[in-house]
């Protein structure tokens, strides 16, 4: 198996979802396919789009008189080569692989070396640097190629399954993530109370002669680690179960609220709020939403364009603040409006 | 640089210019922006090519300057919209800025 063929996984044939059912410009999409890089999720943005466009060109030529393989043939041509499409997809993941990799891999090698400079056992120096090297280029390429490679920005396809509001949808990351953030969660768990309760333990036996950190700092900074990390699990794998009436709102751990659709106040996106927030991972992009209860503060919930649906749901909250605050902008002031209240 | 390469620079700019005003119309989606642009154009038409307009959106999507969602098209599959942001009206006043001053100069001093 090729290199190229590597960063296809999982799933290198082409999406059935990106074809059309017309032979030629289906010709077109595959062969597209064949020249894109990434998992079937990240190459179906590319082909989605294209697909709409063919289509649309399709439509138009037929509207213009010609026949439908006369129209499809023209709509093709002026498609360009599909390399034209395909080289700017693959320079765009590279740059994705590059910006997520480098920056990650870095932080986490430092982090590392200076564990590994100080908890034991003691690796020196040298030992440490080795350690910083190998495990930051380790978790830098696997956190870029899953970020850029694996991981779609949006979920297509039989992903986001049609169905109107009144029928109700989900808004979550796919079932096996859902399921992989709680295996990792109860993980994080177990980990922090084993380390705690290491601290606890060590903290009232003598330390031993030469440490350069009483042992149970090590396991006191574990433990609080392990608890950040399973905080970060809980937090970032929200649920929306949206209906005709309002959504259902659940993390882990977390009963689930129920969020009226005449309570949501404002809609907008963090970057706009918080201009510090820096662009990587298309942080800066992420939406929230901002509902009322009554009595209470407005709160303000994340919502991550990555989740499936999410921008189905993104529309339906928008729609909402608009009739409920008037015809507006969905902007910084309506939130600051909302806040006041 | 070439004169091509300056030729490509200045129709790239001018083109993000043409993309961005359609946007600050309403949301649009690729067939949609492009079909506008080759009204706008008319005989210019073939300025704006497929292959130029996707990696352009796109460009403009990692700048933060446009923000695309997905959403049903007519036919009831996947369509992905670009919307203007915050940042690309900004960024739209500040190039519809530069080009009236390069108007300017073209008019009084190049082609006078």
């Amino acid at each position: 198996m090729s290199f190229r063929q590597l960063l296809r996984l999982p799933g290198t044939s082409c999406p059935p979802e990106a074809l059309t059912g017309d032979e030629i410009l289906d010709a077109y999409i595959t062969d597209l396919d064949s020249r894109l890089l990434g998992s079937k999720y990240v190459r179906l943005l590319t082909l989605a789009e294209i697909r709409d466009h063919l289509e649309e060109a399709k439509a138009r030529g037929i509207a213009a008189g010609l026949d439908e393989k006369a129209a499809a043939e023209e709509a093709v041509r002026v498609a360009g080569h599909p390399e034209e499409h395909a080289a700017e997809q693959r320079a765009s993941l590279r740059s994705r692989f590059l910006k997520i990799a480098l920056p990650s891999g870095i932080l986490f090698g430092i982090w590392m070396g200076v564990w590994a400079s100080v908890a034991p056992p003691y690796l020196g120096l040298l030992g440490a640097i080795v350690e910083a090297v190998l495990e930051g280029a380790f978790f830098g390429l696997w956190m870029g190629v899953f970020m850029a490679f694996i991981w779609p920005r949006r979920w297509l396809g039989a992903r986001s399954a049609a169905g109107r509001p009144d029928e109700g949808f989900e808004v979550a990351y796919p079932r096996p993530m859902r399921r992989l953030s709680t295996a990792f969660f109860i993980v994080f768990v177990v980990l922090a109370l084993v380390c705690l309760s290491a601290a606890v333990a060590t903290l009232l036996k003598i330390t031993v002669p030469g440490e350069i950190v009483p042992r149970w700092y090590y396991s006191f900074f574990l433990g609080a680690m392990a608890v950040l990390a399973a905080y970060v699990m809980a937090v970032t794998s929200p649920l929306f179960r949206v209906t005709a009436d309002g959504f259902l709102f659940r993390r882990l751990l977390t009963a689930g609220r129920f969020v009226n659709w005449r309570d949501v106040t404002a809609v907008g996106t963090l970057g706009d709020v918080h201009p510090w927030i820096p662009s990587w991972n298309n942080w800066h992009a992420v939406k929230y939403l901002v509902y009322t209860h009554p009595g209470r503060r407005p709160r303000r919930i994340l919502i991550y364009r990555d989740l499936v649906n999410a921008d189905r749901f993104l529309q339906l909250v928008e729609e909402n603040v608009l009739r409920n605050r008037g015809a507006m902008d969905p902007s910084l002031s309506i939130e600051r409006r909302a806040v006041r209240r | 640089m070439s004169n091509e390469q300056t030729d490509a620079q200045i129709i790239k700019g001018l083109l993000d210019t043409l993309v961005l005003r359609v946007l600050h119309k309403g949301d649009n989606y690729g067939f949609g922006i492009m079909e506008s642009i080759a009204s706008d154009l008319g005989g210019d038409r073939d300025l704006l090519r497929e292959a130029t307009l996707y990696p352009l959106l796109h460009r403009l999507e990692e700048k933060n300057l446009v923000e695309a969602y997905w959403r049903p098209g007519d036919r009831g599959t996947d369509r992905k919209y670009y919307r203007i942001t915050k940042q690309g009206r900004l960024h739209l006043q500040q190039r519809i800025r530069d080009w009236r001053k390069v108007a300017k100069i073209l008019k009084e001093i190049v082609l006078d």
